[in-house]
């Protein structure tokens, strides 16, 4: 966004920010014109109070201006949204509350069904205890109609913005993340609890490490008659809490991190996952269905020498074939890969995924990858040779699909 | 003073948001008055789209909607055009039993107009109006954007007057086209003259669904002139007001369909030269001119082919 923003300390503990700009799609920038304010209160900071409970108040406005051109149907020139949140933290307890709230924000069309006149809303709860060794979180977010787009005709993810986080575990490891879920900011609820435990050490399972363990549920579904909407011949608004409806994603899996002496350490993970991949990108219904797979991976590192590291990775997926799905589908998966890192320096590494179930037997490819890279200072030079499978692309919660390729690549990546 | 400046922020701000109550609609609809003016100037909308592409009929919806608020000064042509959405499906009955989307839309210079002016290559639905904003790169329209340019088009000065003038027997027959100048031009343009189809009752994608009934409109068939059309004046870059060109066009309907089936037969990717069954009967004449500088069309005509 190209623009100016003011920060501004009114007094202690309140913080106000705002802006006024238009934002940047790749060259040129969208029609649309943002005004924003957010303040942010620490109240105990404020009001000096000495309580072990902290309370952080913050609220937000954020309006965009457009000029109208519509001969038919009336539209807002000005579209606002807003947002409180709070966070309450006291000893091992945390809250965070976010409340949004979008005005009427139609597209500019000459088509009644088009015409979408419906607030948007979306909030988003946390709460987390956590004390040495033990930790929990248990997380609801839903979102209605709460696209904001920086200019009201176009479509495409460079007019996106606001940001709705994911609630999914973003996940490290390739299979794991080969259905990764984004957020739907048209229409969603999703529920997430994430537990950490560390078996003690000394003990018949922690050894003498002690043993980390990590289970996360999620489970992402969408609106009850889909999302809101209101025109002249129209007026929808979906239940506030509906958890039957069409699953989007589900997720459950657990994680478990073990150092067993000096020299090995591993990593163990089993998922299953569900994967609207009909909805999540876009196809027909039947074509594909929701995906189930159970994922496995097994993550070994062993430490040769001082600076030398060895680490072996295996992974799996075995998928469940959808019984309404007609186009052919990819399968099973399994995938290997093996890295040498000399610290602080450089890095080795091949891996190989292997799409072995796929239904075409013509489509069981391997793709094979080599890297190998340099760090010197804060810049890294990678380099690798491979061939990269279709996929979805995820930045920040916004995917879009990739297709597969073939060849070298060079990246080079310095921070200053 | 700071303080001064949030206080005046936040004012505009908090009168920065209009909440609309119903009813939504309008029912203020302006008729275009032509009878001061025997010429009006039109608007071509270029939809590129294809049958595979599940968002390009609510682009088609919108230009029927154009088209129904403003009339016949909207003319619409649809480029079926690429592989990922233009494609057909294979005819064997194995491997396609309910022989979905088994026609070839797509045409020679439908093709060589979305090489140009790489439209498919940004996804689609995307459309031209009138090939504005082609200097800077940004004649690729989503549709919602479409409305808004029309009515600052609309409110352009009309520099030419197109009239075609088709008689048409069988399968064979002549149109000729006559454009006169409005006012004096500087400059060099082009004229084009096309065919398109109207009705055809064929398989598309549309939203969730494979929808066999879809009634495809205004369909690029085939270009009469080069794809870039022909010199409108014979010489000097200047026209004067009042001028008059003249361009004829004998055709053999048989012949151009022959032709555009063996083009899909032999050279289009996976084309499978089903992309016949012209009718006739459907067909309009699209005739427009543009200036070859910036591509922007500065009026375009349609008639149908037979006369009704």
């Amino acid at each position: 966004m190209d623009g100016i923003r003011l920060k501004y300390k009114i007094f202690n503990g309140l913080r106000i920010k705002s802006f006024i700009g238009k934002s940047r799609t790749y060259f040129t920038y969208a029609e649309g014109i943002f005004r924003g304010i957010d303040a942010e209160l620490d109240v105990n900071e404020t009001f000096n109070l000495e309580s072990r409970t902290k309370y952080i108040i913050g609220g937000s406005f954020i309006s965009r201006y457009e000029k109208r051109a519509n001969p038919k149907f009336t539209l807002p020139q000005n579209v606002g949204a807003y947002a409180g949140r709070l966070n309450v933290l006291n000893g091992g307890w945390n809250y965070f509350g976010e409340f949004a709230y979008k005005i009427n924000d139609p597209i500019n069309s000459l088509q009644e069904n088009e015409m979408n006149y419906a607030n948007g809303s979306a909030f988003t709860n946390s709460i987390t205890y956590s004390q040495r060794g033990f930790g929990i979180t248990g997380e609801i977010h839903r979102a209605d109609n709460m696209l904001l787009l920086s200019e009201r005709e176009r479509t495409g993810k460079a007019y996106i913005m606001n940001y709705i986080p994911t609630l999914s575990k973003p996940h490290a490891y390739t299979l794991l993340a080969i259905y990764p879920c984004a957020t739907q900011a048209m229409g969603e609820l999703g529920v997430q609890l994430d537990v950490y435990y560390k078996i003690n050490k000394g003990t018949l399972l922690g050894g003498k490490y002690g043993t980390k363990l990590n289970l996360n549920i999620s489970k992402i579904n969408g609106l009850e008659g889909g999302y809101s909407m209101l025109n002249d011949n129209t007026n929808h608004i979906p239940k506030l809490f509906s958890f039957d409806e069409e699953l989007y994603f589900s997720d459950i899996n657990l994680e478990i991190s073990k150092k067993v002496n000096k020299k090995v350490k591993y990593n163990a993970v089993l998922a299953h996952q569900k994967y609207n991949k009909d909805f999540l990108e876009g196809k027909t219904p039947g074509e594909y269905g929701t995906l189930t797979s159970t994922i496995a991976v097994f993550d070994l590192s062993y430490k040769i020498k001082k600076g030398h590291t060895i680490r072996v990775e295996t992974q799996a997926l075995f998928a469940k074939k959808d019984e309404i799905a007609t186009s052919e589908q990819e399968g099973d998966w399994v995938m290997a890969a093996a890295e040498y890192t000399i610290s602080p320096n450089w890095f080795f590494a091949v891996q190989d995924m292997y799409n072995y179930g796929h239904e075409n037997e013509s489509k069981r490819l391997h793709y094979m990858n080599f890297n190998f890279g340099f760090l010197k200072g804060s810049t890294r030079f990678e380099f690798g040779y491979g061939k990269k499978r279709e996929g979805i692309f995820c930045v920040g919660g916004v995917c879009k699909l990739v297709p597969s390729s073939n060849g070298l690549n060079l990246s080079i990546t310095s921070s200053f | 003073m700071k303080r001064l400046l949030y206080i005046t922020f936040i004012i505009t701000l908090i009168t920065s948001c209009e909440v609309i109550e119903g009813p939504y609609m309008n029912d203020v609809i302006v008729p275009v008055d032509t009878t001061t003016n025997q010429f009006v100037k039109n608007i071509l909308i270029e939809d590129f789209t294809g049958h595979l592409c599940k968002n390009c009929p609510d682009a088609a919806r919108e230009l029927d909607a154009i088209h129904d608020f403003y009339g016949s000064r909207i003319i619409g042509l649809a480029l079926h055009i690429g592989t990922t959405f233009g494609r057909p499906y294979p005819t064997d009955p194995s491997a396609n039993p309910d022989q979905k989307f088994i026609y070839d839309f797509r045409t020679n210079e439908g093709e060589e107009l979305d090489n140009h002016f790489q439209v498919s290559q940004n996804g689609l639905p995307k459309g031209m109006v009138n090939r504005i904003d082609y200097s800077s790169e940004n004649h690729r329209k989503d549709y919602g954007q479409w409305l808004a340019i029309v009515g600052d088009e609309l409110n352009k000065e009309v520099q030419l007057g197109i009239t075609i003038n088709s008689t048409f027997i069988g399968n064979t027959g002549d149109i000729n086209i006559t454009t006169e100048a409005l006012t004096s031009l500087t400059g060099n343009y082009k004229i084009v003259v096309c065919l398109a189809e109207d009705q055809i009752t064929n398989w598309q994608k549309d939203g969730d669904i494979d929808d066999d009934t879809y009634i495809h409109k205004h369909v690029l068939r085939t270009i009469l002139t080069p794809v870039w059309g022909e010199n409108l004046s014979g010489g000097g870059s200047y026209i004067d007001d009042g001028d008059i060109f003249e361009h004829s066009y004998s055709i053999n309907l048989t012949d151009l369909e022959n032709e555009n089936i063996q083009h899909s037969q032999d050279i289009l990717v996976q084309g499978n030269g089903n992309a016949g069954d012209w009718q006739s009967t459907n067909m309009n004449v699209i005739a427009y001119v543009y200036d070859i500088s910036n591509y922007e069309i500065l009026q375009v005509k349609q008639t149908s082919l037979i006369a009704q």
